[in-house]
C-alpha cells in the first residue's frame, strides 16, 4: 500500500494527493464487486472462528452457532457500515440507489407513466414557450459584435403626440451616411411585397428592400451560399437576393442546390445569393422577411429609383454600427446635432423632428418583454400544478411503501438514507420526464408557429423556434425545479416514518386525513383558476373585438388589393387606375370599386399625417399646426366600406375631377376642434400656415385605423389628388363570394398593365382577421394552456377524493348498512370536495386579481373587474371537481356494505 | 465503542495491537481486549469498519492467510505509515493523559 512519503520523507503536495485519491477510488470502484466478495469471505471466517471457539468450549452444535451469531452482530449491518468506511462510498451507494430506484419504478408501471406524463407535459410546455421566447427575444441577431448594432429612429409627430421610434427618410439617411461619424457604417431596411413564380403557382412574399452595404454592415454568415457584397449587388446587370432561412425551409424544401440559381420575383430572373443563417429577422420581433432584395436590384425590378430629389417611396428602418470605443450616448449627441442642423436646413420636412439610436436587443425587447414574461409565467403555472400533481402522487405512493421503509429502517438504514433514496427515484422521474418533454417540445414546436401572431400584411410568417443550448439549458433547469419542488417534500415525510407505528396498521380512526395532499389539490385549484380567467379574459377580449363595429362594414364580400405600377407619371398612372376600375367594375359580380391611399386596419403602418391649421389656434398650433392623420380617397369610399356619414355629404366624383378642396372628417375631428358646433361649412388650412384652405363638406363615424385598443384620434379624407396616386390601395365589392371574383380581378389587372405589381391581394375578411391574429393567438395560445392546467387539476382532485373517499369507504359501508341513502353519501363525499374546492378557489381570487390588473394592457373592452369571467371560471372549476368526486362516490356507493366491512 | 469522541481511542488501540505481528479481525479484538487488562472490549460492529477505515487510509495492509481453524482469514499488518501515525498518536495521548493525571490530581479528585 502507497506509503503517502516520498523518497526524501516529504509530504506529497495537494495535488498529488487528490490524484492518488481518484486513483484510489478508481480502483476501487473496478475491484468492488471482488470487495464484496472478500467482505462476506471475511465475516464467515470470524463467524466460524466464533463457532469453533464455542465448540471447542463444549457447547452444542446449534447453540454454537446462535452464540456466535449473537456475538457478531448484525451482519448486514456491519457490512453496511463498513461499505460506508470504503472509498467510493458514496458512489456505491448512488449506484445501489439507482438500481433500487429503477426497479421500483419498473415494479409500478401505472405510477411511473402517470407521473412521467403529467411532468413531461408541464415541462414540454414550458420548453415549447421558452424556445419561442428564446428566438424573438433572448437570442441576438447571429452577426459578430451583435451589441454594436443599433436602431435609429427619427421621432415623428402625431395626433396623439410624439412618436419617438418612428421611420427615417431618405434625406434623414443620407445626412447620417455623409455626416455621423460614431457610426461605422448605416443602412436601411424597407417592407415590401413581390411576387414569386414558382412551379405551385405565384406566391405573394414578404421582402425586404435594403441599402446594398445592408450585409457588408451586419456581416451575417450565409447557412448555404454566400451573402451579396455593396460591389455584387451594384454591378450593372446583376439580380440578386438572399432568403431567410424558414422561407428556403418552407418554400424549397431546404435543397443545398438552390444558391446560385435563378428565382422568378416579379416576373424577373434573380439570383439566389445563399440562405441567411437562422434568427436573422427583419426590424418586427415577430416577422421574418421571406427574402431580402438589395435596392440596386429592387430598382432594376420595379423602376423605383430613390434620389434627393423623390426620396423614398416608404420611409425606412435604419440600421447602423456604432464605431468600436464609441458609446451609445456620444453617438446620440452627435445625432441631436445632425438632427438639429436639418431642422434648420429643411424646415418643412424635418422642423421639431430628432434622431435618436437605440441598442436592437432594446428595441426588441422592448417589444415582445411583456408579451414574453406572461407566456412564460402561464407556463411555469402549469408546471407547478404538473408538480402538485405529481407531489400527490408520491405522498400516496410514500405511504403505500411504508412497510417497505420500515423493514429497511430496521435494517439499519438511516433516516439519510431513506431520504436519499426517495430523491434518487425523484430525480429518475425528472430526468426521464425531462428527455420527453424535450422531445415533446420539438413536436410542439412544429405545431406552434402556425397558431402565433402573423405580421400586419397578412402573411404566416413561421417563427422558426428551435431546440439551443440556451432553450435545452432551460428545460433542464425546469426539469431540476420540478424535481426539488414535487420530490423534497414527500421524501421528507416518507422519511420519517416512525418505525413502530408503521408496522401496524394505523387505521384506528378509519378516516385518511391526508392534510397535505388536500392543501396540494387546493393549490391546484387555486392556480387553475388565475390559469381559466387569464385564458378568460383574452378569450372575452377577442370576443368584444369581433363584435365591435369597426366603422365600417367588415363582414361584407369584398376584395382588398394594394397595388404599385411603373409608371413615371402620376397623370398615367391615375390614368391607369381609372382603367382598371372601370374593367373590373364591368365584370360580372362585382357591385363596384373605390381606390385608396389607405383602408382600415392598412397595411402601411398608421399612415400618412397632413398639419391642419384650425381657425383661432394659438402657439405652437398656430406655427406648425397640428398632425392629423389624413386619407386621400376616391369617389364612392365611404358608400364602398360602409361608413356612415353622420352629416353633409361624402366625397364624390365631381371632387376628384376638379380637384376641389373639400374634406370629411371623422366624429372625433369635428368633436375636437368645433365643439358643440356643426362642423359642415367650416374651413381650416392644411399643410401650412399659410396653405391652402379646406372646406369640411361631411362628418363620417369613427372607424378604427389600425388597432381596437387604441384610443380615436382625429381623422381627415380628402378626394385623391394626382400627387398621391402612388401606391395605392383597392377594394373591390363583390356580390357573392369574393374569392369567386379574384381571379378575374387579377386577369383584369394584369391585362391593363403587364408589369403591376400586385403587393396585396385578398378578402375583407382575411384582412381584418389577420389584423386580430395577434389576439386570436395569444387567446388560443393562454387557452391552451389553461385547458392543460385545468385537466391537470382535475386529475388532480379526482386521485385525492378517490384516496379519501376510499379511505372513508368502512364508514361509508356502514352507514349504508344503516340506510343511509345514496344521495346522503353524496352529500358527505360533496361536502368535502366541494370546502377544498372553495379554499382553493379563494387563494386563487386573491391571485388572479393582480394578474388581471397586469393583463388589461392587453385587453379590449373587458370591465374592471370582469366579474362574469371570474364567475364563469370558478363554476367550470367546480363543476370539475364535482364530476372528479362522481366516480369515486360512485364506486364506494355501488360496492356491497358487507363486502367492505370483510375487506376491513 | 461506536461513540465518535472514542473512535480515535479504537484507531490508536487497533494500531497497536497489530504493531508486534499481523492479527486477522477477531484477533485483533481479542488482542486489544487482552492488552487493555479487559477493559475495552471491542464488538464486531465497531471492529470491521474501523479496520477497513484503517486500511483505507494507509495505516493498515489486509492480506489473506490462513487461520488457526484452517479457513482463510484476513490479517492487517501495520505499514510504514502506521508506525508513524502510532507513534504520534501515542505521543499525543501520553501528554493528554499526563495532563488530566495532574488536573485531577490537583483538584482533589484522586
Amino acid at each position: 500500500m502507497a506509503d503517502g512519503r516520498n523518497r526524501h520523507g516529504a509530504r506529497p503536495g495537494r495535488g498529488r494527493r487528490v490524484v492518488r485519491r481518484m486513483r484510489a477510488l478508481w480502483g476501487h470502484w473496478r475491484r468492488r464487486s471482488r470487495r464484496e466478495a472478500e467482505l462476506e469471505e471475511e465475516i464467515a471466517a470470524a463467524a466460524a472462528i466464533l463457532r469453533q471457539e464455542q465448540e471447542a468450549a463444549g457447547v452444542g452444535a446449534a447453540a454454537a452457532k446462535r452464540n456466535a451469531a449473537i456475538a457478531l452482530g448484525g451482519v448486514e449491518q456491519l457490512k453496511e457500515r463498513v461499505r460506508q468506511a470504503w472509498a467510493g462510498a458514496w458512489l456505491d451507494a448512488l449506484g445501489r440507489d439507482l438500481a433500487y430506484g429503477l426497479r421500483q419504478l419498473r415494479r409500478n408501471p401505472g405510477f411511473t407513466a402517470a407521473t412521467i406524463l403529467t411532468l413531461a407535459l408541464g415541462i414540454g410546455a414550458n420548453t415549447a414557450v421558452f424556445s419561442v421566447v428564446d428566438e424573438v427575444w433572448l437570442r441576438p441577431r447571429p452577426v459578430p459584435r451583435p451589441e454594436q448594432v443599433v436602431r435609429v429612429f427619427t421621432s415623428d409627430r402625431s395626433s396623439g403626440g410624439e412618436v419617438a421610434r418612428g421611420q427615417s427618410t431618405y434625406l434623414d439617411y443620407e445626412t447620417l451616411r455623409r455626416d455621423a461619424k460614431s457610426f461605422s457604417g448605416i443602412s436601411f431596411l424597407q417592407m415590401r411585397g413581390a411576387l414569386l413564380d414558382s412551379r405551385g403557382g405565384t406566391r405573394l412574399m414578404d421582402v425586404a428592400v435594403v441599402g446594398d452595404n445592408f450585409f457588408d454592415l451586419l456581416a451575417p454568415r450565409a447557412a448555404v451560399g454566400h451573402i451579396f457584397t455593396a460591389a455584387q449587388a451594384r454591378s450593372p446587370g446583376a439580380l440578386v437576393v438572399m432568403l431567410s432561412y424558414p422561407f428556403w425551409n418552407d418554400q424549397f424544401g431546404a435543397s443545398a442546390a438552390l444558391p446560385g440559381t435563378n428565382i422568378r420575383l416579379d416576373g424577373q430572373p434573380v439570383n439566389v445569393a445563399g440562405v441567411l443563417p437562422r434568427g436573422f429577422r427583419g426590424s418586427q420581433p415577430l416577422d421574418t422577411p421571406d427574402a431580402w432584395i438589395p435596392m440596386s436590384t429592387w430598382s432594376k425590378l420595379t423602376g423605383e429609383r430613390p434620389t434627393a430629389a423623390t426620396g423614398w417611396s416608404n420611409p425606412s428602418d435604419l440600421f447602423a454600427r456604432l464605431r468600436p470605443g464609441i458609446g451609445l450616448r456620444r453617438a446620440n449627441a452627435e445625432l441631436a446635432v445632425i438632427a438639429a442642423r436639418l431642422a434648420r436646413t429643411h424646415p418643412r420636412t424635418n422642423a421639431g423632428r430628432r434622431m435618436t439610436c437605440l441598442p436592437e436587443s432594446q428595441v426588441r425587447g422592448d417589444e415582445v418583454a411583456g408579451w414574453s414574461l406572461i407566456l412564460l409565467a402561464i407556463s411555469a403555472l402549469v408546471l407547478v400544478i404538473a408538480c402538485a400533481n405529481v407531489a400527490s402522487l408520491m405522498i400516496a405512493r410514500a405511504r403505500r411503501r411504508r412497510h417497505e421503509f420500515a423493514l429497511r429502517a430496521a435494517l439499519g438504514a438511516s433516516r439519510v438514507r431513506l431520504l436519499r433514496q426517495l430523491l434518487t427515484e425523484a430525480a429518475l422521474l425528472g430526468a426521464a420526464a425531462t428527455a420527453a418533454a424535450i422531445a415533446l417540445g420539438g413536436w410542439v414546436d412544429a405545431v406552434l408557429p402556425r397558431v402565433l401572431p402573423p405580421i400586419d400584411m397578412g402573411f404566416t410568417t413561421p417563427i422558426d423556434a428551435h431546440l439551443t443550448p440556451r432553450v435545452l439549458g432551460y428545460s433542464l433547469a425546469a426539469g431540476l425545479l420540478s424535481v426539488i419542488v414535487f420530490g423534497v417534500g414527500p421524501a421528507w415525510r416518507g422519511s420519517r416514518l416512525p418505525l413502530a407505528g408503521a408496522i401496524q396498521h394505523d387505521e384506528r380512526t378509519g378516516t385518511f386525513r391526508a392534510r397535505a395532499r388536500s392543501a396540494l389539490v387546493a393549490a391546484q385549484v387555486a392556480l387553475s383558476l388565475v390559469l381559466a380567467v387569464s385564458a378568460g379574459l383574452l378569450v372575452r377580449s377577442l370576443w368584444n373585438m369581433e363584435a365591435a363595429n369597426p366603422g365600417f362594414n367588415a363582414h361584407q364580400n369584398m376584395l382588398v388589393l394594394d397595388f404599385g405600377a411603373n409608371f413615371s407619371k402620376p397623370a398615367a398612372y391615375r390614368a391607369f387606375v381609372d382603367a382598371a376600375r372601370r374593367r373590373i367594375d364591368a365584370i360580372a359580380g362585382v357591385l363596384g370599386t373605390a381606390v385608396a391611399m389607405r383602408v382600415p386596419f392598412g397595411l402601411s403602418g398608421a399612415g400618412a399625417t397632413r398639419n391642419v391649421f384650425p381657425a383661432g389656434a394659438t402657439g405652437a398650433a398656430a406655427a406648425h399646426g397640428i398632425p392629423v392623420g389624413v386619407d386621400p380617397v376616391s369617389d364612392n369610399f365611404f358608400a364602398m366600406l360602409g361608413t356612415n356619414l353622420l352629416r353633409g355629404r361624402p366625397i364624390a366624383a365631381r371632387d376628384l375631377q376638379t380637384g376641389a378642396r373639400v374634406m370629411v372628417i371623422n366624429q372625433t375631428m369635428a368633436r375636437r376642434f368645433w365643439p358643440h358646433q356643426d362642423a359642415v361649412g367650416k374651413t381650416v388650412r392644411v399643410g401650412a400656415a399659410g396653405g391652402t384652405i379646406y372646406e369640411v363638406i361631411g362628418v363620417a363615424q369613427d372607424s378604427v385605423n389600425a388597432d381596437f385598443t387604441e384610443p380615436p384620434e382625429p381623422y381627415f379624407y380628402v378626394p385623391l389628388g394626382l400627387a398621391d396616386y402612388g401606391e395605392l390601395e383597392m377594394v373591390v365589392k363583390t356580390a357573392s363570394d369574393p374569392s369567386t371574383a379574384a381571379p378575374a380581378v387579377r386577369h383584369a389587372l394584369l391585362r391593363l398593365d403587364p408589369g403591376l405589381t400586385i403587393v396585396y391581394f385578398t378578402t375583407l375578411r382575411q384582412h381584418v382577421a389577420g389584423a386580430m391574429a395577434g389576439e386570436r393567438a395569444s387567446a388560443e395560445l393562454v387557452t391552451l394552456l389553461g385547458g392543460l392546467g385545468l385537466l391537470l387539476a382535475v386529475v388532480g382532485i379526482y386521485g385525492l377524493t378517490s384516496y379519501v373517499v376510499g379511505g372513508r369507504s368502512r364508514e361509508i359501508g356502514v352507514r349504508m348498512a344503516m340506510g343511509a341513502t345514496r344521495a346522503s353519501v353524496l352529500q358527505l363525499v360533496m361536502a368535502q370536495t366541494l370546502g377544498l374546492t372553495a379554499a382553493g378557489l379563494a387563494a386563487g381570487l386573491a391571485v388572479a386579481l393582480p394578474v388581471t390588473g397586469v393583463l388589461r394592457a392587453w385587453l379590449y373592452g373587458v370591465g374592471p373587474h370582469a366579474i362574469p369571467v371570474f364567475t364563469v371560471t370558478a363554476a367550470v372549476l367546480i363543476l370539475a371537481a364535482c364530476c372528479a368526486a362522481a366516480g369515486p362516490w360512485w364506486r364506494a356507493v355501488s360496492t356491497n356494505p358487507a363486502e367492505t366491512l370483510r375487506n376491513e | 465503542m461506536a461513540n465518535p469522541l472514542l473512535q480515535g481511542t479504537l484507531d490508536v488501540l487497533i494500531l497497536n495491537a497489530v504493531s508486534l505481528q499481523p492479527l486477522h479481525g477477531l484477533g485483533v479484538s481479542r488482542r486489544i481486549a487482552q492488552i487493555t487488562h479487559g477493559a475495552f472490549e471491542v464488538k464486531p460492529g465497531s471492529l470491521f469498519p474501523a479496520l477497513h477505515r484503517l486500511e483505507e487510509a494507509g495505516y493498515l495492509a489486509g492480506e489473506w492467510g490462513e487461520s488457526e481453524t484452517r479457513r482463510r482469514a484476513k490479517y492487517y499488518r501495520l505499514t510504514r505509515a502506521g508506525r508513524r501515525q502510532l507513534a504520534e498518536e501515542a505521543k499525543q495521548w501520553r501528554t493528554v493523559a499526563t495532563a488530566m493525571e495532574h488536573a485531577l490530581g490537583a483538584g482533589g479528585a484522586s
